[in-house]
């Protein structure tokens, strides 16, 4: 998929640059985009350290573990094919409360664990399950509270109030879970 | 009171950390060094990317395309600026994270497309990677309405947060 993304974006841009004579700038944009993208790497490891050791410690301070007791209540609305101490419940806890953390070191094993334990009741025509699709719908809808990389990379580029767009973009997550969780609900009817 | 987040933020993290006696200079050691490796390991596609949004930057195909498109998406509140950010972000999260640079050094941080774009980038995931990782491990060959219910979402989502960049 990325590679047909990349080809479209390099082929659009050099095609309708070279007919619209901005061969120069494109050049320019060319050589210069390295350089660019090791800068960027760099002012990302920097915001990067500063959260990636913050969550550690609230990892280890046992932050993964409160958040999934926590959620207990939502998970038995949610997966109601689960029973009450079923594994594959305990695996999708740790990995929802390590994706809102922002953890995605931890957040992808659990959820791996979590499908390889849902697909033991897997149906007889090897397609996902109700509870699958919601676990993934949920995954791909985003649920970190705190955007650590997006503040720093906004301070990164000089801005006046980097955390500015925490609350509006914890108020968008919210609606994205709650409308990947409603369209899954709606369709898993059917 | 934005000013606080970040601060409170730390507070909160050292504070359980002392509170549950983890050795905080060590566990924040450790996670630092994580980080600086996953930034340093998403640079080859950082280059990538900004290869590509650079040749169609200047090649003005891109003032083009959101030209164009600006009249219908404004109409539903979105600044066409953050189109290009809000189309990449479901394919891949570091080709969206360097098309947010491009973004935020076009139109500036603090302008209402910088913060949509920056919005955007926070509030939704890479379909793309959690779809194909989770299946995979999962052996299972058929998405049914998973991947319909996460573009919904998405949609959602990049609406939202063009939305809630205006009224917050």
């Amino acid at each position: 998929m990325m590679n047909a993304v990349f080809a479209a974006m390099c082929c659009t841009g050099l095609v309708w640059g070279l007919f619209s004579g901005r061969a120069a700038q494109m050049g320019q944009a060319a050589l210069q985009s390295g350089a660019e993208a090791v800068t960027l790497a760099l002012k990302l490891g920097g915001g990067f350290a500063l959260w990636c050791g913050a969550l550690q410690i609230l990892e280890e301070a046992g932050a993964i573990g409160a958040l999934c007791r926590a959620l207990a209540p939502l998970l038995k609305a949610l997966f109601p094919s689960l029973g009450e101490d079923s594994p594959a419940r305990g695996a999708i806890a740790e990995n929802f409360a390590a994706n809102m953390l922002g953890l995605g070191n931890a957040a992808t094993p659990a959820g791996v664990r979590a499908m390889r334990l849902l697909s033991e009741e897997k149906r007889a025509d090897g397609a996902a399950t109700d509870a699958m699709c919601m676990f993934l719908v949920l995954n791909a809808s985003s649920l970190q509270l705190f955007p650590a990389t997006v503040v720093s990379m906004r301070a990164a580029a000089g801005a006046q109030s980097p955390a500015s767009i925490v609350l509006p973009t914890l108020c968008a997550t919210a609606v994205s879970t709650l409308a990947g969780g409603l369209a899954c609900a709606a369709l898993a009817r059917r | 009171m934005s000013a606080y987040v970040v601060p409170a933020v730390l507070l909160l993290a050292v504070m359980a950390g002392v509170f549950r006696r983890v050795p905080v200079y060590d566990a924040f050691l450790r996670g630092a060094r994580e980080g600086l490796k996953t930034a340093w390991s998403i640079a080859p596609c950082l280059a990538a990317v900004l290869l590509a949004a650079g040749l169609l930057t200047g090649s003005g195909a891109l003032d083009a395309l959101v030209g164009a498109c600006a009249k219908p998406l404004e109409r539903l509140g979105l600044p066409a600026g953050a189109l290009p950010v809000m189309l990449l972000r479901p394919v891949s999260g570091s080709a969206a994270l360097g098309m947010l640079e491009k973004t935020l050094a076009a139109y500036g941080p603090d302008s209402p497309t910088g913060r949509a774009a920056s919005a955007m980038v926070g509030s939704s995931e890479t379909i793309l990677y959690t779809c194909s990782v989770y299946l995979g491990a999962a052996g299972v060959k058929k998405a049914r309405h998973a991947l319909p219910a996460a573009l919904l979402a998405w949609l959602a989502g990049s609406l939202a947060a063009a939305y809630f960049c205006k009224i917050l």
